[in-house]
């Protein structure tokens, strides 16, 4: 609960930085969209494509644990009785 | 006994099945394709400030994008792409029946960009040069550097393609072919909406 009120008070309290590109540089609207945006694409996308990666990496260990997983029980399995070779 | 976990249990699955997780020349691919998807993110966050400041766009003089025959261009680079996951399928059902489909996703890929040289010279033609606007700087810059990637991922293909035709593909030799073509078409759908529209 106090974490929350803290987080939430920090993410209020600050006011546009004037040593801030980006809430400096745009004079107009569209301009202030424009710096918004790329920070935030630019911010997010590495951690984007390492949550992937990371993500891809344990779908694949699951995936290679079930085969194996597969495999061990398929060789406990007894060999079925054919008829004998004469 | 414990289950081993994190770095532990990708050891143990490893060396059970003898394999890496990740193939090496995927995990370099990636690593590739990581820091170019960072430079084209600057190259389009540039642009796109560039754009939102601009008074008029495009600038006076400067002529329009095609944006009608750039987009039956990228429908034939996604058609590649999707033409490249069905060779993916077919070789890990039968090598040889995946030759077909990865021909014709070459095939459309070499089409995406003589299509794109030939839009460049209409263009040039038109006054839109490297140094005659913003727009013209971007444009060659971010699609330029687009399509010299297009042209070295092609390359790769034909070299999978030779290994595949010769019978000595691995199938991480594809893997990593595919994560660079995949790169490739999955970019340019951003590039198109970006810079064209």
């Amino acid at each position: 609960m106090r974490a929350a009120l803290l987080a939430t008070f920090l993410l209020l309290a600050p006011r546009a930085s004037f040593a801030c590109a980006v809430c400096m540089s745009g004079r107009e609207e569209a301009s202030k969209w424009a710096f918004i945006a790329t920070t935030v694409g630019l911010s997010l996308l590495p951690l984007g494509l390492i949550g992937g990666t990371v993500w891809w990496i344990r779908r694949r260990l699951r995936e290679l644990e079930t085969q194996e997983a597969e495999r061990r029980v398929a060789a406990l399995r007894p060999a079925p009785i054919g008829p004998k070779a004469s | 006994m414990s289950t081993p976990t994190g770095y532990g249990r990708m050891r143990v699955v490893a060396e059970a099945r003898r394999e890496p997780v990740i193939p090496s020349g995927v995990l370099g691919m990636l690593i590739f394709v990581f820091t170019e998807s960072m430079l084209f993110a600057g190259l389009i966050s540039g642009f796109t400030i560039i754009k939102a400041g601009a008074m008029i766009w495009p600038p006076p003089g400067q002529p329009r994008l095609p944006i009608e025959a750039t987009a039956v261009n990228t429908a034939a680079l996604l058609a590649s792409g999707l033409l490249l996951y069905t060779a993916r399928r077919r070789f890990d059902e039968s090598r040889s029946e995946a030759l077909r489909p990865l021909l014709l996703s070459m095939l459309l890929g070499a089409f995406f960009v003589v299509f794109q040289g030939a839009e460049w010279v209409a263009l040039i033609g038109q006054g839109l040069t490297l140094t005659s606007s913003t727009l013209g700087s971007f444009f060659y810059l971010i699609v330029g550097l687009h399509a010299l990637h297009a042209v070295i991922a092609l390359f790769v293909l034909v070299q999978t393609y030779r290994r595949l035709q010769s019978g000595f593909l691995a199938s991480s030799q594809l893997a990593t072919a595919e994560v660079f073509w995949y790169f490739v078409v999955g970019l340019w759908p951003v590039l198109y909406a970006v810079v064209y529209l």
